[in-house]
Order: C-alpha cells, then structure tokens, then sequence
C-alpha cells in the first residue's frame, strides 16, 4: 500500500494526471474534514473554494515535499490545516471591517481588501518553504510568518513558553537565512 | 472551536467525512484546468472584452457636421462627450504623434492617457482606396504589456472619404490588482477588415509607446447600501485631472445567483449640482471580476472628472440579474450612496 503510495508521489513531482488522481482518492476525504471543521461558519462554496486551493498548490508545489508515504499525510494535513485557519481569519477580519466603519480614515491601508489578496501567491510559497522545516519548528513559522499570530499567542496554542518560542524562532531564523527569497518574504 | 484547537488538532484521529466520485472528479478537473491556464482571471477578462466591447459601443455618437479641426489631430474632439468623459483627454493626454503607413493605409496614433485605471488612445486613419462606411482591424487590440488581460472597447468612425478617426479605451488587469505607475502599449493591427466591402486590408504597422499614470487621489468610504439580496459597497474613489474611478464589491445572496446566473451592477451617476456622469445606457470604462459562484463580484467604473463646484457625489447601483442565456432579466434598483467631496 505504502510503496504504491511513494510511487505516485514520485508521480505527483513528475506532474502526472494519474498521480494526481490518486492522491485526491487518498487524501480527499481528510481535507475536507480538516476543512469542513475549521470553516464550518462559512459557506460550502467557501470550503469546496479551500479545498481546491489546498490540492491545487500541493500539486504546483509537489516538488518541495521531501519524506515518505506517513510523511506525506502529516504535510497534506498541515497545508490543509494552515490554509482553511487563514481563510477563516479572512472571513473574521472581513466581518469585524464591516462593523467597524468609523475606524477607516485611520487605518485606510490595512482594509484595502488587495492588501491581503495581492500577497496570495507570496504567502503560498512562504507556506510551502516552512512545511519543509522540522516539524515543530515549522508549526512555529507557519503560525508566526503565515498566520502572523503574535510569539505569545504562539506559545499558548502549542503550550510552550513564550521565551521556547522566541528561542526557536530565532535558531531556526538562522538556518533559513541561506535561503533568500525566504528572508525577504519574512522581514 | 477555537484557532487553538484547530492548530493542535490531531489529524490521525480525525472521523473522516464521505467524499463522492463526483467531488474528486471536480477537484481534479479544477487543479487541471488551473495548470493549463497559469491566470485565472485571463479567460475571464478575454471575455469581458466581447462584452464591454458591444456594451461600449453605444457610448460613442458621432457628429455628422464635419468639423474644421486638421485631420489626424484633435482626434478626441470628433467622438461626442454627453457624460463629460473626455473633457480633459486633450489637456492631461501625451502627444504620440506616430503614424506609419502600408499598402497605402496610414495609421497614426494621436494622443494616449493612463490614469492608473484605464488607458484611452485615439488615432486616425487614412486610405488611398475606399474601404466603405465601416472597418475595423483585425487581431487589433492594444496589447499591455505585463497586463494578465485587459477589457475594452474600441471604435472607429468614418468622418469624410478616405478618412476615419478611432478610440480605444482599455482596462488591463494586473496580477495581483496592482497596478504600474507606467504601462508599455505596443500596437500591431494586421489588417483592416471592410464590413461594407467584406474584404481585409492587409498591411505592416507597428506602435510602442510608454504612458505614465496621472497623479491621483484615492479617498477610501466603504460606504454601503443593500436589499434584500444584495450588499453593495462603494470602496474607495480615485480622482484623477482626467477621470473618476469608483472601485466596489457586490455581493449577493446565493438564492438570487442560482436563480439568475449572473447579476451586475449598471450605474446613475451624477453630482449635487445636477450633472450627470453615467445614465443607465452603460458606456465608459469599466472592468469586474466575480468569482466562481457568482455571489461576489469586484469591480470598478470610470467617469470623466468632477466638475468644479461639486460638494457631493451620487451613486445609484442598479444591479441587473439575468439568465446567462440572457433572455430574461430583471432589475433591482439600490437606494443611491451619497459620497461628500473633501475638496
């Protein structure tokens, strides 16, 4: 099962239909719960709309996944996982904007809906470049570069303390630098 | 639940849902199609050209007094300007002055403008041979370079024998919405088509020129009105020398989508001191991309600039629902958004 499993995702690297019909057979039925459960106060279009967007850049960015067939489970989960919490944080910032009118005039380039739109693509790459990370230090990045959560916030979700985060952020920072594009995307 | 739980949650211990044949088809077909178009929006704005291209059409009357300006200049003056949409084309506009000539055509581009938004160009035309009433050129659109697609309209009028004058306004479409402050236009019709002699006219031209956008002013509202089924929202304003740019969102109840298939909006424009920008009739620059479902739809829509004195403008959408195959439509007026000018 597993060695039929490595051999199409030597296929899904390769761009190959039948691979990438094969791993929406597997993984399918997981991202949509991943989905379904975080983007349950959103529309089903919303949720097929994320679901898409899930597979679509994991076969664009099949070539960055390096592991095995349990690995590859845990990655799917993660960019699934990563992409539904940011959506849903869209939906939320674009709720309270509708409330909040009066604020406008003060803070007119963070409600420019592009602001976050134009940084799409960008924001795809930086997730993918940071799945490739251990596995708890890319939790880490993902929620602090991706999410743009606070470190602290960070620390209470994976129940670290705020100073293991700001260690690991910062080692970690160091082993990225090689990487350039990465640094820019991150500063 | 919370973004805690959601970000610690246990993947292996997750009670997967059901999925159908139907639903892994349709996720492979869209990543499949996403791979063989690298933009989506491309296809989309391809098509808006057809549409805005037949839309637009209608704005331009042309007057039938032939008027005493030199020909291949001033060609701006010739296209009647009822909703003050290129009253200040002449002032802002740069002088291109390129023409060439093939197989006794001469082409000559006269002025361009690029006010962050859309990109007018009109030119002029001269033959040796009549070529009738009505031509157009073929694979003609301006091309600008960079643009994902562009939306626009293009017409051309005969204004004495062997003679014809043209605009082109377009809209491109940039990845991302963001727009240069400088736009390349490059510009190779391969021929002009007679309607009245159904024959082409085959020839050798070629433009490039640079625009660099006017100076604006974005003055952000959000301002928004609704019905029952539709919120609409005017989000910002850009006010340029040459035009006004409205830049909104709409967004409507699935009920009235899957009844209806498509609803855009049309626009009443005027100001408080009775001028009127837009009627209903359509016309000027304008582009909108919805997404898939067709419940959200952003876009915006071009007038020419503000006239003086004006303290306050008034937007009346008019969302118009059709049936795609467009044979049966309704419309549903929105009360009109007033926005106070800080000028």
């Amino acid at each position: 099962m597993n060695s039929n499993l490595d051999h199409f995702i030597v296929g899904l690297k390769k761009q190959k239909e039948d691979a990438l019909a094969y791993i929406i057979k597997m993984y399918l039925p997981l991202v949509k719960t991943i989905t379904t459960k975080i983007l349950f106060r959103l529309s089903p279009f919303d949720i097929e709309e994320c679901i898409n967007d899930v597979f679509l850049s994991v076969w664009k960015n099949a070539h960055q996944f390096q592991g095995d067939a349990a690995d590859f489970k845990k990655w799917i989960g993660m960019i699934a996982k990563y992409k539904a919490i940011d959506r849903y944080r869209q939906y939320e910032k674009q709720r309270e904007r509708e409330h909040v009118d009066e604020l406008l005039n003060h803070k007119t380039h963070t409600l420019l809906p592009e602001h976050s739109l134009l940084q799409q693509e960008e924001k795809t790459m930086l997730l993918f470049a940071l799945s490739q990370l251990s596995e708890i230090d890319s939790e880490i990045f993902i929620m602090k570069y991706y999410l743009e959560l606070s470190n602290s916030e960070i620390a209470d979700y994976l129940n670290l303390s705020k100073a293991a985060v700001d260690n690991r952020l910062y080692r970690g920072k160091k082993v990225l630098a090689h990487n350039k594009r990465l640094k820019e995307l991150m500063v | 639940m919370s973004i805690k739980e959601w970000v610690t949650m246990d993947l292996d211990g997750l009670e997967l849902l059901e999925v159908s044949e139907y639903e892994e088809k349709r996720v492979q077909s869209f990543v499949l199609s996403k791979q063989k178009r690298p933009s989506v929006y491309k296809n989309i704005a391809i098509a808006l050209t057809c549409i805005l291209g037949i839309t637009t059409a209608t704005a331009f009357a042309f007057p039938t007094v032939a008027s005493q300006i030199p020909f291949m200049k001033n060609v701006i003056s010739y296209f009647s300007d009822d909703s003050n949409r290129y009253k200040n084309f002449e002032i802002y506009s740069s002088d291109i002055g390129q023409v060439q000539s093939s197989n006794g055509i001469s082409v000559m581009i006269d002025r361009a403008v690029y006010d962050g938004t859309n990109v007018t160009v009109s030119f002029a035309v001269e033959t040796d041979e009549d070529l009738g009433e009505n031509i157009k050129p073929m694979q003609g659109m301006f091309n600008i370079l960079g643009a994902d697609g562009s939306a626009g309209s293009m017409k051309i009028n005969k204004i004495s024998e062997n003679r014809y004058i043209g605009l082109a306004t377009l809209t491109p479409f940039f990845e991302n919405n963001i727009n240069p402050d400088s736009v390349n236009i490059s510009w190779q019709p391969k021929s002009f088509y007679s309607l009245s002699k159904e024959r082409e006219f085959s020839g050798d031209w070629s433009f490039a020129f640079t625009l660099t956008r006017l100076d604006g002013n974005i003055m952000l509202l959000n301002k928004f009105v609704r019905s029952n089924d539709i919120n609409f929202t005017v989000q910002s304003i850009e006010f340029t020398d040459l035009s006004t740019i409205i830049n909104y969102e709409q967004l409507v109840s699935d009920e009235i989508v899957s009844k209806w298939g498509s609803v855009t909006p049309i626009f009443e424009i005027s100001d408080n001191l009775g001028h009127i920008y837009k009627d209903r009739s359509g016309g000027g620059g304008g582009i909108a991309i919805s997404n898939r479902s067709g419940n959200y739809l952003k876009g915006s829509t071009s007038i020419g600039a503000i006239e003086a004195g004006a303290t306050q403008l008034i937007v009346k959408p008019i969302a118009i629902a059709t049936l795609l195959d467009g044979e049966e439509h309704i419309e549903v007026e929105l009360e009109s958004i007033v926005i106070n000018l800080e000028r």
